[in-house]
């Protein structure tokens, strides 16, 4: 009798176990696409779609300087640079003073704007793009763009940029091309300098590239 | 020994039967005719050993059973690739059938090799390809990602096959093809079967390639231009013993017409060269024909007879013919100046002609072939130009002064010179000091080893440099034969090893055929098909790169799937080089590090070769080891020649002269000459080298011939002092002097610089004997005779009095 009794018990745990992990289930994939759209009422696609119609639109060099000024505000709030140049600089952080690190993102963030942009933009302009699905991946999302031509035989590049939620905004943290992360390819970069020239040395690099890129920038118009 | 009197008895038989004798000689060179046109010029270096010698028995077996040992290298250039592709893949099919073609390696169009291409590589090769391929894709990743930022100035990174490392240094050598700046090249390596050094095969296989070339070049009839070169070891071997033949027949001719034009000057008549050139053409017929039966061909060394023979004959003609005119113009009658010139110069020219032919003969006890046969030829063909000379001359003249007498037959009074008063103490001083410098110089004589350093530099050498430098390799390899293919891949393995463990060695590498199997095939096999992953996975980014990349990534992948190449799989054309037709053969060969041109890298490399621990039924073979086989003869030989020559030298004198004082004398001016062309070498740079060597019992024998003249003179002039002797040789031994001098001047025009050196040390050696026989001797002699004998008061000045205008010694 008393194992009748237990089996009844059992089956009413078992039961409601399972709708405990159903509800649960439920609960956190409509928590996680709630969580999608919620910043900024975007959807991470949408998130990527205006950040890329940002950039088309920006001018290099910039005719309206005020409109220009406007377009990387808007853009550079979907990029989360700060992340990016601290996960390719992990191996280097903890021998850098505060100055320095300072200084690395500073610089980042103008060669972001002054190389980056331009890049993003050339690309897209002889491009159809296509953006894929969203893919739930390491606390963020993959958003997959395909870039296309009208030319059915030409080759379409693929990439996936990753978005992470802060502040309320989905911010792009990685752009992933042929299954390889920018980070681990500006690592690589930065790991190399610093090996031959210490952090200085890549300071004085993105120093100079800077200035090249803003020269080029202003020859482009000329 | 009888004194011969080649005076009264033998002039009036000259002058009795003058047209007999010419009639006799004409009859002579009429028979000797055919026997001399049969004479042909063996143009190998194996005809300089004797027949029996290992190193020649085996090149022989070699050639038999795999053909020769170095390459001939045919390259095909089209400024259209495909144009250059066809007619490469066709002319290698034709010249396949080609009885004298052994093997033919155009790989580039045979898929064996060229799908199985990368398994050549070694492991460590494939996997750097393996990580270039992935530089590539992650380089242009990098450009590709608009979010990249390149900080620094990296190179594009690029796949280059050709400078990876092949398994085994032997994979280098093959067929290629090459991209120049207007041209594209198709290279194919044949392996005649012929040795490289049978000039005469290789002459007929150029002309068949020649031929075969116009034929395909005919059946493409493409617009497209499409030029065909040969080069490689055996053309450049073979152009080089064709501008050596060329510069003999440029500078000989060259050589004629000075000798002509010095004896116009010194004889003011065409009469003279015309009794100097027939009795010495007549020679040549003779000698050729004496050639021909007794030895049957002339060998490189012995080629060289004629200039010799030319060199000598015109010597004796020179001083009969001076002496005969001299004697002419002085009595009137040719009968009496027959008689006397006997008298006075019968005995000089047979001890010279004597000490020549006994220097050459003595030669003959080398068993270096070169000069065995150069010391028969050459010996006899001065004991004939002694024959011919002595009895022609006179005989011609009698003849043809009887039908066509010479006007002006007044003697001339002479010219007179006065020398001051301690001239010839300066002379003897000035001779004494530069005696001193060249003995202190006898250390310092430099050796050129070297025979490249002799070629001349034609378009043929350069292409060959160009080939040489796209393998890497030394195309003149020595050959161990063994017998099975067991026994040659042990051997290969035991030289190797040894290479590896030797850093001062002379061998680079040795192959057998299994050097053609690749090892580690399925690993290399594993690796390349990741290779080909990695590239199919990132074909997007691929398809982004310059259309240049592309292409080089399509060639790597047509390339990265390769079946397993087992020895069976290996054309025949290749195993035919190691293996010949049968199983009881198989060659193992041994690359040199360096040239083997240079004389001391073939020694080195050959006696090395030598010293390894081979089994006994293991034999040595290849060009190398012939090449230095002559060099080590010609080292050991020439010494022993030059020493036995001068002892017998030595011996004829004192059979002429009795008295060693005398013998003294006349081996004084070359001795000297010696030694002044020593310090004329050293104090100009030039440098010894086994060519110009050769000459060196030439300036012997001439230096000799001078102090015979002279001092036979002088010892036959009694109460007169040197400088009166002088008078009636001075002139011969000048004309004879300036016509060597002149004929060696006449080498220096020639293109190929071992010859031209060879007319730059005559040069010197002649000039040398003309100035110690007309200056130093005499000045000696004075020296002496004036200590002993002092002369009359009256005698303030010497008197050079010669008959001779043209003469620079002589002022009128």
């Amino acid at each position: 009798m008393g194992n009748k009794k237990f089996s009844i018990i059992q089956h009413i745990c078992q039961f409601s176990n399972r709708v405990t992990i159903g509800a649960l289930l439920c609960l956190v994939s409509t928590g996680f696409l709630a969580g999608a759209a919620s910043a900024d009422n975007q959807t991470p696609e949408q998130a990527i779609k205006t950040f890329l119609e940002t950039v088309r639109s920006m001018e290099f060099p910039a005719s309206d300087p005020v409109r220009h000024a406007e377009l990387v505000r808007e853009a550079n709030a979907y990029l989360d640079v700060e992340t990016m140049g601290s996960q390719a600089l992990v191996d280097h952080l903890a021998q850098i003073s505060s100055e320095e690190k300072d200084m690395f993102f500073d610089l980042l963030w103008k060669l972001i704007e002054a190389v980056a942009y331009p890049k993003n933009k050339n690309l897209m302009n002889t491009e159809q793009i296509v953006y894929g699905e969203p893919i739930p991946s390491e606390g963020g999302f993959q958003v997959p763009v395909s870039l296309k031509t009208e030319d059915p035989e030409a080759p379409v590049t693929s990439m996936s940029y990753h978005l992470t939620e802060k502040e309320g905004h989905w911010k792009i943290d990685d752009v992933v091309l042929d299954d390889v992360s920018i980070i681990e390819d500006l690592k690589y970069q930065f790991n190399k300098i610093i090996a031959e020239s210490q952090f200085s040395g890549l300071l004085e690099k993105m120093r100079e590239r800077l200035a090249k890129a803003e020269a080029e920038n202003k020859n482009e118009k000329a | 020994m009888k004194k011969l009197n080649f005076s009264v008895p033998q002039a009036q038989f000259v002058y009795r039967y003058a047209g007999w004798i010419l009639a006799a000689i004409l009859l002579i060179t009429f028979a000797a005719l055919p026997y001399a046109k049969r004479l042909k010029l063996h143009a190998n270096f194996m005809d300089l050993l004797p027949a029996k010698t290992p190193s020649i028995v085996n090149m022989k077996a070699l050639n038999n059973q795999v053909g020769g040992s170095s390459y001939l290298i045919v390259v095909i250039e089209s400024p259209v690739e495909e144009t250059a592709r066809l007619a490469a893949e066709r002319f290698a099919r034709q010249v396949q059938t080609f009885p004298s073609v052994g093997s033919v390696d155009n790989r580039t169009s045979f898929p064996a090799f060229e799908h199985r291409k990368l398994l050549f590589l070694t492991y460590e090769s494939i996997e750097k390809l393996r990580r270039n391929v992935q530089d590539v894709i992650d380089y242009n990743r990098r450009k590709n990602n608009p979010f990249f930022i390149e900080l620094m100035e990296e190179a594009a990174p690029s796949i280059d096959i050709e400078s990876l490392t092949l398994e085994e240094k032997v994979s280098r050598i093959g067929g290629f093809s090459s991209k120049g700046k207007d041209s594209f090249m198709q290279a194919v390596v044949i392996k005649p079967r012929h040795p490289m050094s049978d000039f005469d095969r290789s002459e007929v296989l150029f002309k068949e390639m020649y031929d075969a070339f116009d034929e395909i070049k005919k059946e493409l009839a493409s617009s497209d231009p499409l030029i065909m070169a040969l080069t490689g070891p055996y053309k450049v071997r073979y152009d080089e013993y064709k501008t050596i033949v060329r510069d003999l027949r440029v500078t000989g001719t060259l050589c004629i017409v000075l000798i002509a034009l010095i004896m116009i000057v010194g004889f003011r008549s065409f009469r003279s060269i015309f009794y100097i050139y027939v009795p010495l053409g007549i020679v040549m017929f003779w000698t050729s024909a004496f050639a021909s039966i007794a030895i049957g061909y002339l060998n490189l060394i012995s080629g060289l007879l004629f200039a010799i023979l030319l060199g000598m004959g015109i010597d004796y003609a020179i001083h009969l013919r001076i002496t005969l005119e001299h004697h002419l113009k002085e009595s009137g009658s040719l009968k009496t100046a027959i008689e006397k010139t006997y008298a006075e110069v019968g005995r000089p020219i047979l001890t010279s002609c004597l000490a020549a032919s006994t220097a050459f003969f003595s030669m003959a006890i080398s068993s270096f072939e070169g000069f065995r046969h150069f010391g028969i030829i050459a010996g006899v063909g001065i004991l004939l130009s002694f024959i011919v000379v002595i009895y022609g001359v006179p005989s011609l003249m009698v003849v043809v002064e009887r039908y066509f007498p010479a006007k002006n037959q007044k003697s001339n009074p002479g010219l007179k010179v006065e020398i001051p008063r301690g001239v010839t103490g300066a002379i003897l001083s000035l001779c004494i000091l530069f005696s001193i410098y060249s003995f202190t110089q006898i250390f310092r004589i430099k050796f050129d080893y070297n025979f490249a350093n002799l070629q001349a530099r034609d378009e043929g050498i350069k292409l060959a440099e160009r080939v040489y430098n796209h393998f890497g390799v030394e195309l003149t390899p020595a050959a161990f034969i063994t017998l099975n293919r067991a026994r040659a891949v042990e051997l290969a393995e035991q030289i190797n090893h040894y290479i590896q463990t030797h850093s001062e060695t002379s061998f680079d590498f040795s192959a057998s055929i299994m050097s053609h199997v690749p090892q580690k095939q399925p690993e290399k096999i594993l690796l390349l098909s990741q290779i080909d992953d990695l590239i199919e996975r990132r074909q997007a980014l691929i398809s982004t790169l310059d259309p240049k990349m592309q292409e080089q990534i399509k060639n790597l992948r047509s390339k990265l799937k390769p079946k397993t190449l087992g020895v069976n799989d290996l054309p025949k054309g290749l195993t035919q080089q190691y293996e010949g037709q049968g199983p009881d053969v198989s060659v193992v060969f041994v690359f040199p590090r360096e040239c083997i041109l240079d004389g001391q890298v073939a020694k080195r490399f050959v006696t090395e070769l030598r010293s390894l621990p081979v089994a006994r039924d293991v034999t040595l073979a290849g060009e190398p080891v012939i090449y230095a086989d002559i060099l080590m003869l010609l080292e050991r030989d020439t010494p022993r020649a030059l020493v036995l020559s001068f002892f017998m030298v030595i011996l004829i004198l004192f059979m002429h002269f009795k008295r060693p004082a005398h013998v003294f004398w006349v081996l004084l001016p070359v001795v000297t000459a010696f030694l002044w062309m020593i310090g004329m070498v050293s104090a100009t740079g030039f440098k010894f080298n086994y060519m110009n060597m050769a000459i060196l019992p030439s300036v012997l024998g001439a230096g000799i011939d001078n102090g015979i003249y002279i001092y036979h003179s002088y010892k036959n002039k009694q109460g007169q002092n040197i400088f009166d002797a002088l008078r009636n040789t001075g002139k011969g031994v000048l004309l004879a002097s300036l016509t060597a001098i002149a004929a060696f001047t006449s080498l220096l025009f020639a293109r190929h610089a071992g010859i031209a050196s060879i007319g730059k040390l005559g040069f010197f050696g002649f000039t040398s004997c003309f100035l110690t026989s007309i200056i130093f001797l005499p000045a000696i002699i004075q020296f002496f005779e004036t200590r002993r004998k002092p002369l009359q008061a009256s005698r303030d000045s010497l008197a050079i009095v010669s008959s001779s205008k043209s003469s620079s010694l002589y002022k009128t």
